[in-house]
């Protein structure tokens, strides 16, 4: 075998579990899309919205998935540490007996193969589907340059810890921001591929500098000059008053910003998606696109609910994917599972109120900059506060934004047990599981919207699929209440605190809908079983069951 | 095997088994550890010392059998348990973003009897700088970390997984030392296990040696010193294959010449000798590591009919 093909098969046995989940899950994708009748994507001049919308999430959300696997996998992000100076690349590759050009280039060509090729085989299933042109090339080189300039930055060593991480926000939000850019200003195609090919060639070079040098062990390290040292609080804190706060700290330093980062940086990506003035003439459709500018914002929001899943099942951005096992030191606190798992709750609290405030105050201070989408989210602001009546719409904005907060708390804490387990092969199963669920509803979505001869009987089937999945929660939830009442992980106190907090969610939900839907639209039973099925509560349960898991194997 | 004692055990482990997947780490696993002795846990690579030192402290269930740590369950009563043991693991995963004084403050904060003079005395006898972060130390300075965090509680049972890799021989001589017979001393527990047999010789009340997920031997430290002997014998006609000599535990030699590492009383090996045609020509005292050695090489048929 030779040295390349050994570097293959290293990836290969690493991450074979994965990489065949991840080709399963691609192939039914394919499948899907080809399954799908052509012009789907199409939307009709006048049409509704959600196809548009669909347009853009259903293959964003097949794609976010696959990249971030891919990324993960060929920048070794499973090994590497985000915040600490030295580099990423495995120190255990640097003795064999290869050039670093070689072990540098040959992971940086596969990753980029990959992606391009996943890249392609999505653009060729879903191009038949759309009204508008799919770009081939392009993108997938654009995904490709984005791996290539993470895996130069993590495999550099820098001289101050942390700096990559920093690093990392504005690389890829300039590289993210690519897309936007190439539509805004009509570039031509030559000037697009020359720009990519001149990324793609700095990040090589980056990246083979940062692993030679990393190879030698010259790392150089600064120390921050006097005026920038701050004092060490560890010197002048009080001790914690008790062991609660402490892993509250804990927790918090551990996991805190990594929520925050990322919701700063869909924050400052949000100018070029909101500001952008675009000839939409390529996606047909330049009416309504550039009337309804605002829902560019829509992504941002639906990238702060995909981040507090990635938060939430442990793939904090400090450490990526290391280890999910609870390391010895922690495990052996002389501390409860529920205590544990009480703190993660909280801190989980605290950033997603930080996090909605961070999103709250980047929209205000874009929305005040002005601009199109500005102007028009101004006036569909001022078009609904004049359509209903005062009472009504301050009580649907609160309840917007309000349930909005606390479904990315419940979004967090729901998702945790995953991560909780410490079994790499319950997180990506459940990971494929939930995007492909995801990706299933929509496709059934669409095949409904086609098939309006069948609207009818799915309204009729409908409250008995609700009724259904209601009961098959209620007995998962009954299960784990159960396991955990007899493992006395939790004490009863707090179980029953935990039930009476879903109940109080679940009743607050109900009257607030009771209160804000007309009458006619309001249904006692299609209310009861739409929160039922929202508000988590077996994932709840399991979560102690997870972390004793992983604790006590 | 089990340590004879009617005293409470600080640690009681009975018939435990445990499997993972088809590969069993530990077998009908017994062992009582009595209060206030160094327990010495001796084993190669893979034969389940960290596997059962996992079990004390709950990190890992038991799948058949008892575990009971201060006569409790660690896996059922984990905060009962642990907030009375020190543990330094082999991995030394300390959180690799904390500062020494960070460690120290949150350390604290889980044990009520910790007491700050000690942990002050202590990380100046480890030479630790306060503002150091745990990720930037060497391995023997993270070694001494974690030390410090498992000792400045003064726990009841002190458990050391390992402990001396990544510490110099002077670091380990004078300060694990001097640190396992401090504790040892004032009536708490250490279980201790290491590779390093000559240092454990110097420390350890009683040994446990582990082979293959199974106890092959326990005994304390004066016992085996005591009851184990290098004997060289002298034959009056070559012999092709070493003699039946009970208690043997090894043979080296060839011709009339061959050395044993056994175990009895010397007079009983002296007639046992003269029974089987031989001549006692050199007596010498034997090292925990040779004798650990010398077991290790027995069948385990041989082990089953001692």
């Amino acid at each position: 075998m030779s040295p390349t093909l050994a570097l293959a098969y290293l990836f290969w046995t690493q991450h074979r579990r994965g990489l065949t989940l991840l080709g399963g899950y691609w192939l039914v994708v394919m499948i899907l899309c080809l399954a799908l009748p052509a012009g789907a994507f199409t939307l009709p001049p006048g049409e509704s919205l959600p196809p548009v919308l669909m347009a853009v999430v259903f293959p964003c959300s097949c794609l976010v998935a696959a990249a971030w696997y891919l990324i993960l996998v060929f920048t070794f992000g499973r090994e590497a540490w985000l915040e600490a100076c030295e580099s990423g690349f495995p120190a255990r590759l640097w003795t064999l007996p290869l050039p670093t050009h070689v072990l540098v280039g040959w992971p940086m060509l596969w990753g980029s193969a990959m992606l391009t090729l996943v890249w392609l085989t999505l653009a060729w299933a879903v191009r038949g589907l759309c009204s508008f042109d799919v770009p081939l090339v392009w993108p997938g080189l654009l995904l490709a340059v984005l791996l290539a300039w993470w895996q130069a930055i993590l495999w550099t060593p820098f001289p101050l810890p942390s700096l990559r991480f920093y690093l990392l926000v504005p690389v890829s939000t300039v590289l993210l921001c690519t897309p936007m850019a190439v539509l805004a200003f009509d570039v031509p195609s030559i000037a697009v591929y020359g720009l990519l090919a001149i990324l793609l060639s700095d990040a090589y070079i980056t990246a083979l500098r940062g692993v030679t040098r990393a190879r030698c062990g010259d790392n150089v390290q600064w120390t921050r000059p006097a005026p920038l040292r701050w004092p060490r609080p560890s010197r002048t804190h009080p001790p914690f008053t008790s062991a609660a706060r402490a892993q509250l700290w804990f927790e918090w330093r551990l996991h805190g910003l990594a929520f925050l980062v990322p919701v700063a940086f869909c924050v400052s990506i949000l100018p070029p998606m909101m500001f952008q003035n675009i000839d939409m003439a390529v996606l047909s459709t330049p009416s309504l696109i550039q009337e309804r500018g605002h829902l560019w914002m829509l992504p941002a929001i639906e990238m702060v609910v995909i981040l507090s899943m990635v938060w939430a099942s442990g793939m904090e951005m400090s450490k990526l994917g290391r280890t999910y096992r609870l390391p010895s030191y922690l495990a052996t606190r002389p501390v409860s599972e529920a205590m544990l798992l009480r703190v993660k709750f909280v801190v989980a609290a605290w950033t997603t109120l930080a996090g909605w405030c961070v999103l709250a105050i980047g929209l205000l201070l874009w929305l005040a900059l002005g601009g199109y989408a500005a102007e028009k989210m101004a006036q569909l602001f001022e078009a609904m506060r004049q359509r209903h009546e005062p009472g009504l719409f301050w009580g649907w904005l609160i309840f917007l934004v309000g349930g909005a907060v606390v479904l990315t708390w419940l979004q967090m804490v729901q998702q945790m047990w995953t991560g909780l387990s410490g079994k790499m092969r319950v997180i990506e199963s459940w990971g494929v599981f939930s995007n492909a669920a995801f990706v299933g509803q929509i496709f059934f979505g669409f095949w409904l919207a086609q098939h309006p001869e069948y609207w009818p009987v799915f309204n009729r089937l409908l409250p008995w699929l609700a009724g259904a999945a209601v009961i098959l929660k209620s007995l998962a939830a009954v299960w784990s209440l159960r396991a955990l009442r007899r493992r006395a992980l939790i004490p009863s106190g707090v179980l029953w605190g935990m039930l009476a907090l879903w109940f109080t969610l679940a009743l607050g939900a109900f009257a607030a809908l009771y209160a804000l839907l007309p009458d006619d639209w309001f249904s006692v039973p299609g209310v009861i079983l739409g929160i039922m099925l929202l508000l988590p509560l077996t994932r709840l349960a399991l979560a102690p069951l997870a972390l004793a898991w992983n604790r006590h194997r | 095997m089990i340590a004879a004692s009617s005293a409470p055990a600080v640690i009681d482990i009975q018939g435990v088994t445990r499997r993972f997947g088809a590969t069993v780490a530990l077998e009908n696993v017994s062992l009582r550890v009595p209060r206030g002795v160094v327990f010495g846990l001796i084993g190669v690579n893979g034969s389940g010392k960290t596997t059962l030192i996992k079990h004390v402290l709950g990190l890992l269930r038991a799948e058949n059998g008892s575990v009971r740590v201060f006569e409790r369950d660690p896996v059922a009563d984990p905060v009962g348990v642990l907030s009375r043991i020190g543990y330094l693991s082999e991995e030394n995963d300390l959180p690799p973003w904390m500062t020494v004084a960070e460690l120290i403050r949150y350390t604290k904060a889980f044990y009520p009897g910790w007491r700050d003079d000690d942990a002050e005395a202590l990380r100046h006898q480890l030479n630790l700088d306060l503002g150091s972060r745990i990720d930037t130390l060497s391995k023997g300075q993270k070694a001494r970390a974690g030390l410090l965090a498992a000792l400045a509680y003064r726990p009841e049972l002190l458990v050391l997984d390992e402990p001396s890799s990544g510490l110099d021989p002077l670091v380990r001589r004078d300060i694990l030392g001097a640190i396992i017979r401090t504790v040892a001393d004032e009536g708490r527990t250490v279980l201790f296990s290491s590779h390093l047999l000559d240092e454990m010789e110097r420390v350890v009340d009683r040994v446990a040696m582990i082979d293959k997920g199974r106890i092959v031997f326990t005994a304390a430290m004066d016992d085996i010193q005591a009851n184990h002997r290098r004997l060289t014998l002298r034959f009056a006609e070559a012999r092709s294959h070493p003699p039946e000599l009970p208690g043997a535990l090894s043979w080296e030699g060839a011709g009339q010449e061959w050395t044993a590492v056994c175990h009895g009383r010397t007079d009983e090996l002296q007639t046992a000798v003269l029974a089987c045609g031989g001549q006692i020509v050199e007596e010498a005292r034997v090292g925990l590591d040779e004798i650990f050695v010398a077991r290790m090489k027995r069948t385990p048929a041989s082990v089953e009919q001692e």
